[in-house]
């Protein structure tokens, strides 16, 4: 646990006050106090961003300070798409999960900047990572949506409300393309750089599990359509924690060595 | 009638949960995988149960594409489906298993994968095992390695080393990094010498005098000979007793093939001297000696050969080379500025030269210090190999290969691996066959675009219709 004082670092700090204070708004029921701090924290975010790809001279998406700034700024734009098209809702988990995942940007992960080393000089490189980030903050997204239909209360005539599951469907319909070209991405990549387009390493296993959870959730959605929504709802979150599990445990401990180890 | 139909209903049902029963079950193995490790979990994933599960998920799609018509009867459901059946099918074409299974039905003998070892001027042929010790085979064509260096992000470095106080010694020297910029003057700890960088070349090469004369040593057990560098000059030795002849002087040498040794022309950047050593009995041995070091690794018959290399008087750019040189000026108060030119050598990290020399008896203070200029190991920007390959005499590719740049030749891709660590005489690069390439990535194509189609698709009405209705 370290403060950066640095440029980004301040940035990042003031985006997590701005987004507390969101967090605070929606819920206290105010929805147009709550969009305006999520989406002005968000702007200043992006600020850091683009900061950041000038001072390291290429798209910040090596690191995992890098990467988890460029998830937690993806959140706002989804979100603002998934809520007005796709039904989502509860706007303040939301924030909240963007929030927390700025708490390592801003706490833990090392800022220092590097320059890409040889593995990492490719036109594939920004695509691949990106892909998957927009990707992950989808699924997230519809992980809070598959949280609260969870706790979905039956109606007079004892029905169970349904818009959470609905919501949850379309968003994973969102997200699982992308999932799909980041996972068709790296393997791809994997071949031009590691000799081979699947390695069976630790990170390329997991994201494996993970496009595979929603490919059950789906083809599980076909067979049964919305008749079981908990079960639905609860694929969705193990394929949410596969996901983050992907993300951060494989690229932290120890114990799972692998080809993609050196993003330490 | 009605039973047939039942008959098939029942079918799509068991083929429905059965893709579920396999996309559980590859959930479950993937997670195990990833507890085991990349080595443990490939052996998994190839084992003969493995294989089995495979067949079955192939066989599984394909019943599920030929009797599902929610599949077959939409193109993008219909093409990812198809999609997942090549990259599955075309991953096992790829495994060593489904090399073997080549080998047998149409004779095909390919390596999976492997490793070589290629030295400068040494075209080859073998595929190592991963040791880069056990020759697995040959391919069809040979590799020769052109030239080989590293990139860096920044310039190199100007570091001071200095030595502790006292009698001389190997431990204890203290080095400090110059933060050097051209045209200012840094002063020294510990003399009265400052340096000044005149300038720096990423790429460059020693210019020597029209009649520079460099030198051989012979070095027979202790015994030193020098011969001069120019053709036909000859020597004598006692022990062991041989007569060495200089045949040939290169200016930069090159080498094109076996036995094919050119000195290429308008470059400097490899000098060396070819040597022809008689023996007693008459047999007549040929070694060449590069100012880098020795071509000829092996028997040299108790003698040591050494290339005494002729003061530059000048530095040029030069891009063919890939190694920096870095001109200072060093200024004392007594006495007039003396330019110094630092030449980066091939197949090492530092270069340097001796700024102030040990003198104890005049003066304990002054201790020896030397100027280095070091290559930044910390910010390797790339590591190039320059290849060419040759299949039946003739040169038929020549590329560059670096990481994230591997060469595609006769069903194999080449990939900067890794190199001599310690004199950067030869890389390693791992080969890896491309069999099967083709079904992996249509298949990703086409499942790709099949899941973006069904995905988005109904999305994009749902956008349409909210737009429309606001």
């Amino acid at each position: 646990m370290a403060i950066k004082y640095t440029i980004i670092g301040l940035l990042v700090y003031a985006t997590m006050l701005i987004w507390l204070l969101g967090a605070a708004a929606y819920l206290a029921r105010n929805a147009r106090w709550g969009n305006v701090l999520f989406a002005g924290g968000t702007v200043i975010l992006a600020g850091a961003w683009v900061f950041r790809w000038v001072e390291v001279g290429h798209a910040p998406l090596q690191n995992m300070f890098e990467i988890m700034l460029t998830l937690a700024m993806t959140m706002y734009p989804l979100w603002l798409f998934c809520s007005r098209y796709l039904g989502a809702r509860g706007p303040a988990a939301n924030v909240i999960i963007a929030l927390v995942l700025l708490v390592p940007v801003g706490f833990v992960f090392p800022a220092e900047p590097q320059h890409l080393p040889p593995a990492l000089r490719s036109w594939l490189f920004v695509p691949h990572v990106a892909v998957y980030m927009i990707s992950y903050a989808i699924l997230i997204l519809a992980c809070v949506q598959a949280g609260l239909q969870l706790f979905a209360r039956r109606d007079a005539s004892g029905r169970l409300d349904v818009s959470a599951e609905q919501s949850a469907h379309r968003i994973v319909l969102l997200g699982l393309p992308l999932l799909t070209l980041g996972l068709v991405l790296g393997s791809w990549w994997a071949k031009i750089v590691w000799t081979d387009f699947w390695a069976w390493d630790p990170k390329e296993l997991w994201s494996l599990a993970s496009f595979l959870v929603f490919v059950g959730y789906l083809h599980l959605r076909s067979l049964y359509g919305a008749k079981y929504p908990r079960v639905n709802s609860i694929l969705i979150l193990i394929g949410g924690v596969c996901v983050i599990l992907t993300m951060i445990w494989v690229n932290l401990d120890r114990i799972f060595k692998g080809a993609h180890s050196y993003a330490s | 009638m009605r039973g047939f139909v039942d008959n098939v209903t029942r079918l799509r049902f068991i083929l429905g949960f059965a893709s579920l029963a396999i996309i559980a079950a590859l959930i479950v193995l993937s997670i195990v995988g990833a507890f085991l490790g990349p080595v443990d979990a490939k052996v998994m994933f190839n084992s003969p149960a493995m294989v089995a599960f495979w067949m079955l998920s192939l066989v599984g799609l394909i019943a599920a594409v030929a009797l599902t018509p929610k599949i077959y009867r939409r193109p993008a459901s219909l093409a990812m489906h198809i999609g997942t059946i090549l990259i599955v099918a075309g991953a096992m074409w790829g495994s060593q298993a489904g090399h073997r299974v080549a080998e047998r039905l149409f004779g095909v003998s390919k390596f999976t994968a492997g490793y070589m070892v290629i030295g400068y001027g040494e075209p080859t042929s073998v595929v190592y095992d991963s040791t880069l010790r056990q020759a697995k085979g040959q391919l069809p064509f040979a590799l020769r390695l052109n030239d080989f260096w590293i990139e860096y992000y920044g310039p190199w470095e100007l570091w001071i080393d200095t030595a502790p106080p006292g009698p001389a010694t190997d431990e204890g020297w203290v080095q400090t990094r110059i933060d050097w910029q051209p045209g200012r003057a840094v002063a020294i700890a510990g003399t009265d010498a400052t340096i000044e960088v005149k300038h720096y070349y990423d790429s460059a090469r020693p210019t020597y005098p029209q009649d520079a004369k460099a030198l051989v040593e012979l070095d027979a057990g202790g015994t030193k000979t020098l011969l001069p560098a120019k053709a036909g000059a000859e020597t004598k030795l006692v022990n062991p007793a041989v007569t060495v002849t200089v045949r040939r002087v290169y200016r930069h040498l090159s080498v094109q093939a076996k036995d094919v040794i050119i000195d290429r022309e308008g470059s400097d950047a490899n000098p060396a001297v070819e040597l022809a050593v008689t023996m007693p009995d008459g047999k007549v041995k040929r070694h060449i000696i590069l100012e880098t070091g020795n071509m000829h690794v092996g028997d040299d018959d108790g003698i040591a050969f050494k290339y005494i290399a002729q003061a530059p008087t000048g530095v040029v750019a030069d891009a063919s080379t890939h190694l920096p040189a870095i001109e200072l000026l060093v200024r004392r108060p007594n006495g007039p500025p003396r330019p110094v030119t630092i030449f980066a050598r091939r197949g090492q990290n530092v270069a340097g030269f001796v700024l102030q020399a040990a003198s104890p008896a005049s003066n304990p203070a002054e201790r020896e210090i030397h100027v280095l200029l070091f290559a930044p190991a910390r910010d390797v920007k790339a590591y190039k190999s320059d290849i060419t390959v040759s299949q039946d005499g003739q040169d038929r590719v020549h590329r560059v290969v670096e990481v994230n740049d591997p060469l595609h030749y006769g069903g194999y891709h080449f990939y900067q691996d890794s190199y001599d660590q310690k004199a950067q005489q030869y890389t390693v690069l791992s080969i890896s066959s491309d069999s099967g390439l083709w079904a992996v990535y249509s298949g990703f194509v086409l499942l790709c675009a099949g899941v973006f189609w069904s995905s988005w698709a109904p999305l994009a009405g749902l956008v349409w219709r909210r737009r429309d209705g606001h």
